[in-house]
């Protein structure tokens, strides 16, 4: 399978009052065609940033980008403003978290969706229109919207968040992109809401063999849904597994995302402790020296603390970890 | 069984929708029908559904921030006086009591702390409300001293009483709002959805602080969460809700291992598995949306979802009936 995207090295750094910020560090991985690759972190962890850096939704002086990002083996970063701007929403799509407030409110969904075909099409007249109302329609159709003949011409504040999840996924697909982004596109929406749209985006990847790049801090979501995972914390990769690997017999090698999965609710743990994290995630601003989890790790050393370990593969079968535990210990 | 603390029969509010240029009320938002329920000193009563089911506002008529209608009988502490209903105003020494009893911890912690108040200020000011909070300074040093030694029980370091809650993280801020509501020494805490704004690593050590203090204290939760597993994790007995009103009740345990109402069934079905060799949940999709709570549909409220509907379901709403094991139904089929 083809590499549909190939970030290498990736850093964004904020400018910001209190300093530098910097929220995404040396970050690399793969995407293939027909592939959902999870993003997994929590709050602050630079997923989210990950994401929109892909996307070139940075721009300016305050944020400063390194590395390269390639798709289908074309440099995007050395592209201008405009040459990324025509390929967003053709070639690569993202949907965001809060379906709610992703919309104008002004313009009917209708009218979005169809300036979301027409902006790669400048020269298009009333026939081209009329056909990407159609094709909207079907769009509607096909991500599961009930009367989609009707529902084109509503505003977004008549659809609840469900609907407006899936309006917003019509949009990014109405140009057939090969790349979708997806940023916690189901935090805001109820667990059998969420089952529908994740259900949609794995059928559609069949559909249109389209590569996924899914941002979440759900692993259960992961558990259903992904066939790779890379795990963030405190703007680092900390591990890559598939997700086989991860939710193995022997489950994840890096102690944070050991540590993320046992916190989950379990059922023979009624009337016990759940395991938990100590501490909380550091401030991007403040972040300790040496791995960014050493503070809170059950299995920090001496080294933890001093210098930070690079993403390393471990074992076979291009499994890796950034801990200094599989690169000759702690001490 | 411990004492009883609260008793509500038939609880029900409805928010009136105005229009127009003299306010005219022209509809309701039934948010929550006929509700009823018993909490003891000790247990918790879990409340599941999805957002709009009526959850955050059960717990609010419980906590007597909404007015609601019914009945909703207090039983004050040791018990001699006999049961007060708490619907409409109370006289002010049942007010003060009830609220010393019956505490409230909300679900994002960014907002329910007062951005201008310092963190002793938001722990004193349920004291302060009460007349505890020492009247000289001998006094109020003591209840300092007690502050401390609270701060210190939730997780955190005493000597934080000066900081601001923006100093703080999620997960402590929490902290801060369970030490507000545990100052009064209450019995009950209605706890809205209290670890579902916070990180996942960060939401299981506020679980355990919350049970670990009902083992210590013996005190009685109402826990009301969209999170299935979380529910079953703290909770005796389960309430899920859908469109206000109670579809299934029963023991945590029995709830989950044999759900009978198809809406409950559902819901089980659309949690992750957890396990990618067994995914399951893409598979069992619930289809459609919950109807709008303004004109609830005539029969059973879930009967436009639910796959198993049949004629009777669409005319007549199922009551609330007894089965074996104190589990209770509103189904037709069942």
């Amino acid at each position: 399978m083809e590499n549909l995207l190939e970030v290498a090295g990736l850093s964004t750094r904020f400018k910001t009052y209190e300093g530098d910020l910097l929220a995404v560090q040396n970050v690399s991985f793969d995407l293939r065609e027909g592939e959902i690759l999870a993003l997994v972190g929590e709050s602050g962890c630079g997923k989210s940033v990950t994401a929109r850096s892909v996307m070139g939704l940075y721009s300016g002086s305050h944020v400063r980008l390194e590395g390269s990002i390639k798709f289908r083996g074309e440099e995007l970063s050395k592209l201008s403003q405009d040459e990324r701007a025509a390929r967003r929403g053709r070639d690569m799509a993202m949907i965001f978290q809060e379906p709610m407030s992703a919309f104008d409110p002004l313009a009917t969904v209708g009218e979005q969706m169809i300036d979301a075909k027409l902006a790669h099409a400048p020269a298009a007249g009333k026939k081209e229109r009329e056909e990407a109302r159609k094709f909207a329609v079907e769009a509607l159709r096909s991500v599961g919207i009930p009367d989609p003949e009707m529902r084109i011409d509503e505003y977004p504040h008549r659809l609840s968040g469900g609907m407006l999840q899936r309006v917003l996924i019509a949009i990014a697909l109405m140009n057939e992109p090969k790349l979708l982004i997806a940023d916690e596109p189901t935090t805001a929406l109820d667990v059998t809401i969420q089952a529908q749209v994740l259900r949609l985006i794995r059928d559609l990847r069949q559909k249109n063999n389209m590569g996924v790049l899914f941002i979440t801090h759900d692993l259960g979501v992961v558990a259903e849904l992904a066939d790779r995972v890379n795990v963030m914390y405190a703007g680092r990769i900390v591990e890559k597994a598939t997700v086989d690997e991860i939710f193995s017999e022997e489950g994840p090698l890096h102690p944070y995302a050991r540590g993320l999965l046992e916190s989950r609710v379990r059922r023979d743990l009624k009337g016990k402790e759940l395991p938990s994290i100590p501490g909380s995630v550091p401030r991007p601003v403040d972040l300790p020296p040496g791995c960014h989890f050493a503070p809170r790790c059950p299995k920090a050393g001496p080294r933890c603390l001093s210098a930070a370990p690079e993403l390393v593969p471990v074992g076979e079968g291009g499994r890796c970890a950034a801990c200094w535990l599989y690169q000759g210990g702690v001490q | 069984m411990n004492a009883m603390i609260l008793k509500g029969a038939a609880l029900r509010k409805r928010f009136p929708v105005k229009k127009g240029v003299f306010m005219r009320t022209v509809a309701y938002v039934n948010a929550l029908e006929r509700f009823d329920f018993e909490i003891h000193e000790g247990e918790t009563l879990g409340i599941v559904g999805e957002s709009g089911c009526g959850k955050t506002t059960l717990g609010r008529v419980v906590a007597r921030i909404h007015q609601g209608e019914g009945s909703l009988l207090y039983y004050p502490r040791g018990g001699n006086a006999g049961p007060i209903e708490a619907i409409g105003p109370l006289p002010r020494e049942n007010e003060l009591a009830f609220r010393r009893d019956v505490q409230m911890i909300f679900q994002d912690p960014y907002s329910s702390l007062d951005p201008r108040m310092s963190v002793e200020d938001v722990i004193r000011e349920p004291l302060e409300a009460h007349g505890l909070a020492g009247r000289d300074r001998e006094g109020r040093e003591k209840v300092r001293e007690e502050l401390v030694a609270l701060l210190e029980r939730v997780g955190l370091h005493g000597d934080i009483l000066e900081r601001y809650p923006h100093e703080f993280s999620g997960g402590q801020r929490q902290r801060i709002a369970i030490a507000r509501a545990l100052v009064l020494k209450p019995r009950l805490i209605v706890c809205d959805e209290p670890t579902s704004a916070l990180d996942v690593s960060v939401q299981s050590q506020v679980v355990n602080l919350l049970t670990q203090i009902q083992r210590e204290e013996g005190l009685a939760y109402m826990f009301i969460s969209h999170n299935l597993e979380l529910v079953r994790h703290v909770s005796d007995r389960i309430c899920v809700m859908y469109l206000g009103q109670v579809v299934e009740e029963g023991g945590a345990e029995d709830l989950f291992d044999l759900p009978r109402h198809p809406y409950t069934q559902a819901l089980l079905a659309s949690a992750p598995s957890w396990n990618p060799h067994e995914r399951h949940f893409l598979d069992n999709v619930l289809y459609g949306e919950p109807p709008s709570p303004l004109n609830l549909p005539k029969g059973c409220p879930f009967g436009p979802r639910c796959p198993k509907a049949g004629k009777r379901c669409g005319e007549e709403k199922p009551a609330l009936r007894t089965l074996e094991n104190g589990r209770k139904i509103a189904c037709h089929l069942v």
